[in-house]
């Protein structure tokens, strides 16, 4: 296999796993995960808001998270771990999910995005961009944006600190689509920096003036 | 000659929306020469008669397929003003788009108009208004190719919202062809409460 083909196959099998915890711990608040290989096989980082969930009654749920991971997803000795998240107003599986659950209770697609947006620039985001799209019956497709912040779309911090989730929902007069994007309060970005004055202790003291005439008369001599 | 713009009513409803880009339209080529066709609701025809002819029947059973071009996405040739000249009527679908586009025109008009020839405005899905702007240019002579479009169009709703619809606009005077009325209905709180009305029943 060509390292071309096994980049774009571990990330198919990644959104596989992800679409398939996302359905799974739909319950527990599931707000991504995170993939690694270690040398005694893959270390597997569930985000959910709920972790009691995740791991079940006496670790029932996880041991049979871990193997379906390890028969139906192929991962190599799957260690899996739960972290709560802090805030899950800068989660955007999060967010979109709740998006899609006031979208199912029939508040409009407008209303929910400018109430989701305000819910987590208040939880201290640098920039939100939420994308609701879709096409009801009696109009036509399209998109409504809703953005606020900084929110840069390319470069490092864009790659490094970004969080996105997409999220379907089916309501009854047709499908809609919402994409969140999020740039977390911690990132940390190249052009933006800070000027710190040095601390008073660490400025050499200037030379007196009658240090400085004794230097003037021992050259003289 | 000049041809008559034929719209034949493929919604199910006769929405807000829809009404605004049949009006725009009859606007562009006058009352007299456009006619809604496959319009059942009793309902729907006292609005339209306001805005051109009315007829109950589809487009197929009303005109002679030699006679009609059918515009069509999905249709192999682009129109160009030969096409137009000695034909009587031109087809628009009278239907609100999907993105990416289902192909309804064909499967709903194209298909079942056998012997009518079709002809595609590009490969951009237009807006109802907007195809028949296009297609009264090029009746007039005006090439396709020299039709100037707009490829989506972006609607600020305030500092942090805006619409985005995914269709094709021809431009006039460098402007999108679109019914204002339109513009400030997407703008407006009215289409969110005629919305909400859809989303809970």
């Amino acid at each position: 296999m060509s390292v071309v083909k096994h980049f774009i196959s571990e990330a198919k099998k990644k959104a596989e796993i992800d679409e398939f915890l996302h359905k799974k711990l739909e319950k527990a608040g599931y707000g991504g995960v995170d993939i690694s290989k270690t040398p005694l096989g893959t270390h597997v980082v569930i985000y959910a808001m709920r972790p009691g969930l995740v791991i079940g009654r006496s670790g029932e749920t996880i041991r049979e998270l871990a193997k379906i991971l390890e028969e139906q997803f192929k991962l190599s000795n799957p260690q899996i771990s739960v972290s709560e998240i802090e805030v899950p107003e800068l989660n955007p599986y999060i967010v979109a999910s709740r998006i899609a659950a006031a979208l199912q209770r029939g508040v409009h697609f407008r209303r929910a995005g400018f109430w989701a947006l305000n819910q987590v620039m208040e939880a201290g985001a640098l920039g939100v961009e939420i994308i609701i799209s879709g096409k009801l019956r009696t109009e036509r497709a399209r998109y409504e944006k809703f953005k606020t912040g900084y929110l840069p779309k390319c470069g490092d911090p864009a790659i490094k600190y970004m969080r996105k989730a997409v999220f379907h929902v089916q309501l009854k007069p047709g499908i809609f689509g919402i994409k969140v994007k999020i740039m977390p309060p911690d990132a940390k970005f190249p052009d933006k920096f800070q000027i710190v004055e040095l601390p008073e202790t660490a400025a050499v003291p200037e030379p007196s003036k009658a240090e400085g005439q004794e230097d003037k008369m021992e050259a003289a001599e | 000659m000049k041809p008559i713009f034929v719209i034949e009513h493929l919604e199910p409803e006769l929405s807000k929306w829809l009404l605004y880009e049949y009006a725009h339209a009859s606007q562009i080529v006058g009352k007299d020469n456009l006619l809604f066709t496959n319009v059942k609701v009793e309902k729907a025809a006292l609005k339209l008669r306001k805005l051109g002819g009315v007829e109950e029947k589809a487009a197929a059973e009303i005109f002679p397929p030699d006679k009609v071009i059918v515009l069509d996405p999905r249709a192999e040739h682009p129109l160009k003003p030969d096409d137009v000249l000695n034909i009587e009527t031109v087809i628009i679908g009278g239907i609100l788009g999907d993105h990416p586009p289902k192909g309804r025109t064909f499967s709903l008009i194209t298909s079942r108009f056998s012997g009518a020839a079709a002809r595609n405005l590009g490969r951009d899905q237009f807006s109802i208004d907007g195809a028949i702007y296009v297609a009264k240019l090029v009746s007039q002579g005006v090439p396709l190719e020299q039709i100037p479009i707009k490829r989506g169009l972006r609607l600020r709703l305030n500092e942090y919202a805006e619409v985005y619809l995914p269709y094709a606009y021809p431009l006039k005077d460098g402007k999108p062809v679109i019914s204002r009325k339109l513009i400030a209905y997407l703008r407006s709180e009215r289409i969110v409460r005629d919305e909400e009305k859809l989303i809970k029943f």
